[in-house]
């Protein structure tokens, strides 16, 4: 379903030597696999993300998407994918509905089945009755259901989720986690990005370990644990990482956490 | 196409609605006009009423002696009633009887009627006397009652009227720190001369004296300048006033609708879904169009209502605003919005945020006053002006108010605007969701003109238009200013004009490669041509000259030409000074250099540029003939319009030919047998008609020359056909 090879992205910094913000990343997410792709803050997670979207064009490699480059065919890639994110907004002035159908028609879902298709995601997401409000007098958690019901909207095969949860307390929270159990059990492909490493437990089948740039890990959390003969994420992020002397460690620790 | 369109419409639809439903906009949209035209409407009276009250003569009040009518009963008010002393009554009657009509028999022109009511201008407003009767002048004139009283002049000898001395002998009483006192005085006097001169004539004509007239008589007459008398400051600050509001009303949805969207967090989503930017920009586009034109609408609506409620609408434009200029107000109107929305949204696209947005527009709004102030100080419309962006607006517009307009400039100024707003249009295109402005927090313009670090094949076609769009009013202002240098030899002007011409069409485009990191060679279509293709090229090259020239011909002889017959008699002049130069130089001048410029330009950055984004060759072929036509309008400093057709003809063969032979090369030749033909027969034309070759005074050509043009012509465009198409 995704395909990643080699992926990488260089930025240029003006009288400064090229920054390496994904450097060839390869890994595979099959359809109802929940990837997550792990990292502190600037491992390269939403450059990776980007760059599947097709929004960035990587320096070298390639992303597909059901057998679509993001360079070749950005268009293909873009109908085929949701995108979550929770720096992601509303526009204020529109109504919940108007928001949905307008983005609804961005993906070309014909009007009849977008009507239809909004009324299971109102249903599934408990929005029915925000409907017709203007998104500016919304709550942080409504304008987030509704942000999980936009990115449905036209139903597609892989959804991307960047930081889907940051910012949010415990209870808003919960309402992500149900959301990825309900893709898992619609057999979607989605990549997931955090650095909130326990809630990655819960949510992830499969982890990508993300640091400066290159994959450092992959595997189930039984082969990690297998491999590195730690018990949660965050410790073994720090040995499969070789992150040098204890002084750096606990401030890389206290980053993740 | 149409599900295109139509969902073009309904995104359109979306920002309006969004836009229409903030209350900013809806402030600047309704509130601003409701005040702004009563406002203005009440400066105006100030102003106007100021003047009035300063153009008016003073009433003179002139104090006329009078004593107490004697009278049995008491009167009611207790204040005793006056009557004038009858020698100061016969003097106010010497006065505006007598001195008053002379003074306007004198002033009119012989053959005419004085009319008292219409005096000639600098007469206007005769002063009025004002008489109040007065028992003591002096203490009267003291205390200001009045601004000049009369006294009796106390004489020594008993008056008689057969001796020397007047038969009235009056004091005119003033105070002398009293200006209207002073201009009583004056006015008084100039009566009394008019009417002692009147008297003197009759006197004489009694005694049988006959004058000729006066032995000196100056009569003033007014020289009207129609120009002056027109050109009022209103006709460009009516318009000046609604565009500054069409500005206003257009600015925060284009903020909105572009930095807003970033600010918001709805710029990633958005450009994450599977729809050409080209097209969520244009839905921006038409919505902040609309926004501006209805702010524009409702201006206009307020003021033609102020001016109407009021009634100083006459006062402003003469009689004359009838709802046709309302019309042609609006249709520039209509006009400046997209102009003015297309270059918004390409410096909002760049933005952020609200704030830097802000930062960007205020230079912008600062510099839309300057072509105000050029209109203001009575530039004329034409030349480098016409295609001024803005400026050739606000200029276009004193011309409709002021009923000059030209519809020749008229058209120049709608499609160069438009023009313009295309190129801002695809710029904003290229910028809005763009890497730079989606990614990084605070950087800033350098971003997005940085060398890219992979190089491409051909220059991006927005940077193309935009090229082109800044090369027209640049090489229009060049030629005019090489027209101005008479003093220069020719030659030396014509290698300056060459280097010119060099530096716009091939230093621009490679300054543009070197920044983009484009392959020259591929940029420019530098590649090897096949012998076929430099068949066809050969042969079109001396063949279509003729057929061209007699479509000028034709066009010129339809009346369908623009170009003044003076420009036509110059450059016929210029053909002579040119046979004292060597043939070589003037080939290489006007047809080699121009030639491979004009291919290097148009059929190398500009259509390579096109070809590669749009995947349809064959509009962009049509694009760049039309472009290149549109270049090939000018002529020194007017318009050529014979010379659109042919020329856009031209672009076609030359587009399509480079297309087909995926090189430039052989366009360069074809462009340069096409131009030294033409140059070569006006160098020896005198030879040619002394041969018999030509026929002197006559525009058409020998029709055997045009039976082979056109037999070699279709033998060219079947090679061309045969030429094989290069897909690069």
């Amino acid at each position: 379903m995704i395909q990643v090879e080699g992926l990488s992205r260089r930025f240029q910094v003006p009288g400064k030597p090229d920054v390496v913000a994904v450097d060839a990343l390869s890994f595979t997410v099959h359809a109802g696999e929940v990837y997550g792709l792990l990292g502190p803050n600037g491992a390269g997670k939403t450059t990776t993300l980007r760059m599947l979207l097709g929004l960035l064009p990587p320096s070298s490699g390639r992303a597909l998407i059901e057998g679509y480059s993001s360079v070749e065919a950005p268009e293909e890639v873009k109908r085929r994918v949701g995108f979550v994110s929770t720096s992601a907004g509303l526009y204020p002035h529109l109504s919940v509905r108007e928001m949905l159908l307008f983005f609804a028609d961005l993906y070309n879902v014909p009007p009849s089945r977008a009507r239809q298709e909004l009324a299971q995601l109102a249903e599934l997401l408990r929005i029915e009755d925000l409907l017709d409000r203007r998104c500016v007098t919304l709550s942080t958690g409504q304008k987030q259901r509704v942000n999980l019901a936009r990115a449905l909207i036209h139903q597609p095969p892989v959804l991307l989720l960047d930081e889907p949860t940051a910012g949010l307390d415990v209870i808003l929270s919960q309402v992500v986690v149900e959301f990825v159990a309900h893709l898992r059990s619609q057999g979607k492909a989605v990549i997931l990005t955090t650095h909130q490493l326990d809630e990655a437990e819960r949510l992830c089948d499969r982890f990508g370990l993300l640091h400066r740039g290159k994959l450092v890990r992959t595997g189930t959390l039984a082969e990690l644990r297998d491999e590195s003969g730690c018990t949660s994420l965050a410790e073994m992020f720090l040995t499969l990482a070789g992150i040098g002397p204890a002084l750096n460690r606990s401030a890389l620790a206290e980053e993740i956490h | 196409m149409y599900a295109r369109l139509g969902r073009l419409g309904r995104l359109t639809r979306k920002e309006l609605s969004e836009c229409l439903r903030d209350r900013r906009t809806i402030l600047t949209l309704l509130l601003m006009p409701l005040l702004l035209y009563p406002i203005l409407a009440m400066a105006f009276f100030q102003i106007a009423g100021y003047k009035k009250i300063e153009k008016e003569w003073p009433r003179f009040y002139v104090g006329l002696p009078a004593r107490p009518i004697e009278n049995n009963d008491e009167n009611s008010s207790g204040k005793p009633q006056l009557q004038y002393l009858p020698a100061a009554a016969n003097l106010y009657r010497f006065w505006t009887e007598i001195g008053i009509p002379e003074r306007l028999r004198r002033h009119t022109p012989p053959g005419q009627t004085p009319d008292r009511d219409h005096p000639p201008t600098y007469l206007e407003n005769v002063p009025r006397l004002e008489v109040v009767p007065i028992l003591d002048p002096e203490q009267s004139v003291r205390e200001g009652v009045v601004d000049v009283a009369l006294r009796p002049r106390p004489s020594e000898e008993p008056r008689q009227l057969n001796r020397r001395g007047p038969i009235m002998d009056w004091e005119l009483l003033y105070r002398p720190d009293s200006p209207r006192g002073h201009d009583a005085v004056r006015y008084l006097e100039i009566l009394t001369a008019e009417a002692n001169a009147w008297d003197v004539t009759n006197i004489l004509k009694r005694a049988s004296i006959n004058l000729r007239g006066d032995p000196v008589r100056v009569q003033a007459v007014a020289v009207l300048d129609e120009n002056r008398a027109k050109s009022s400051i209103l006709p460009i600050l009516i318009p000046l006033i609604l565009i500054l509001m069409t500005m206003t009303g257009a600015v925060y949805p284009a903020i909105d609708l572009t930095a807003g969207e970033r600010e918001r967090g709805t710029l990633e989503i958005l450009i994450a879904a599977p729809i050409p930017r080209l097209d969520v920009l244009l839905a921006k586009y038409f919505a902040v169009w609309t926004v501006a034109l209805l702010t524009a609408l409702v201006n206009l609506g307020m003021m033609a209502l102020t001016l109407f409620a009021t009634g100083i609408g006459p006062a402003v434009f003469g009689a004359s605003l009838t709802v046709l200029n309302l019309l042609q107000v609006l249709a520039l109107l209509v006009l400046f919005a997209a102009f003015f929305s297309a270059v918004l949204l390409s410096l909002t696209s760049f933005a952020r945020s609200f704030k830097e947005a802000q930062s960007y527009l205020i230079p912008l709004m600062l510099l839309c006053l300057a072509p105000g102030l050029m209109a203001l100080m009575d530039f004329p419309l034409g030349g480098p002006l016409a295609v001024a962006p803005l400026i050739n607006i606000v200029l276009l517009a004193r011309e409709i108010l002021s009923g000059k307009a030209d519809l020749l400039l008229t058209a120049l100024v709608v499609a160069t605007t438009l023009l313009y707003a295309v190129a801002a249009i695809l710029l904003a295109s290229r910028i809005f969701g763009a890497e730079a402005v989606l990614t990084s927090e605070s950087s800033g313009w350098s971003e997005l003109v940085r060398r890219p670090s992979e190089p491409s094949r051909h220059a991006a076609a927005s940077t193309a238009m935009l090229c082109l769009a800044l090369l027209f009013p640049v090489n229009f202002l060049l030629n005019a200013g090489l027209a101005q240098l008479r003093d220069l030899p020719l030659e030396t002007r014509l290698v300056l004009a060459s280097v010119l011409n060099l530096l716009l069409f091939v230093g621009v485009p490679m300054f543009v490669f070197w920044r983009g990191r484009v392959l020259f060679r591929s940029g420019f279509a530098l590649r090897g041509a096949s012998v076929v293709s430099l068949l066809a090229a050969l042969l079109l090259g001396v063949s279509l000259w003729p057929l061209v020239h007699e479509a000028v011909v034709v066009l010129r002889q339809l009346g369908l030409s623009t170009l003044p017959e003076s420009l036509q008699q110059e450059s016929k002049k210029l053909l002579d000074r040119w046979r004292e130069l060597s043939p070589v130089f003037i080939v290489l001048a006007m047809a080699v250099l121009p030639a491979i410029a004009e291919e290097l330009f148009f059929r190398g950055f500009l259509l390579q540029a096109l070809l590669g984004e749009e995947r349809r060759p064959g509009r962009a072929i049509v694009a760049s003939a039309a472009l290149f036509a549109i270049f090939h309008l000018f002529v020194s400093n007017s318009v050529a319009v014979e010379r659109l057709l042919p020329s856009f003809l031209m672009g076609l063969v030359l587009g399509t030919l480079a297309y087909r032979a995926g090189s430039v090369l052989p366009g360069i030749l074809l462009h340069l047998l096409h131009n030294g033909c033409i140059v070569l027969l006006g160098y020896y034309e005198p030879q040619l008609t002394e041969a018999g070759w030509l026929v002197a005074e006559q525009q058409h050509y020998p029709v055997w020359l045009l039976a082979g043009s056109v037999a070699l012509a279709l033998v060219g465009f079947t090679v061309l056909r045969l030429t094989r198409q290069r897909v690069s």
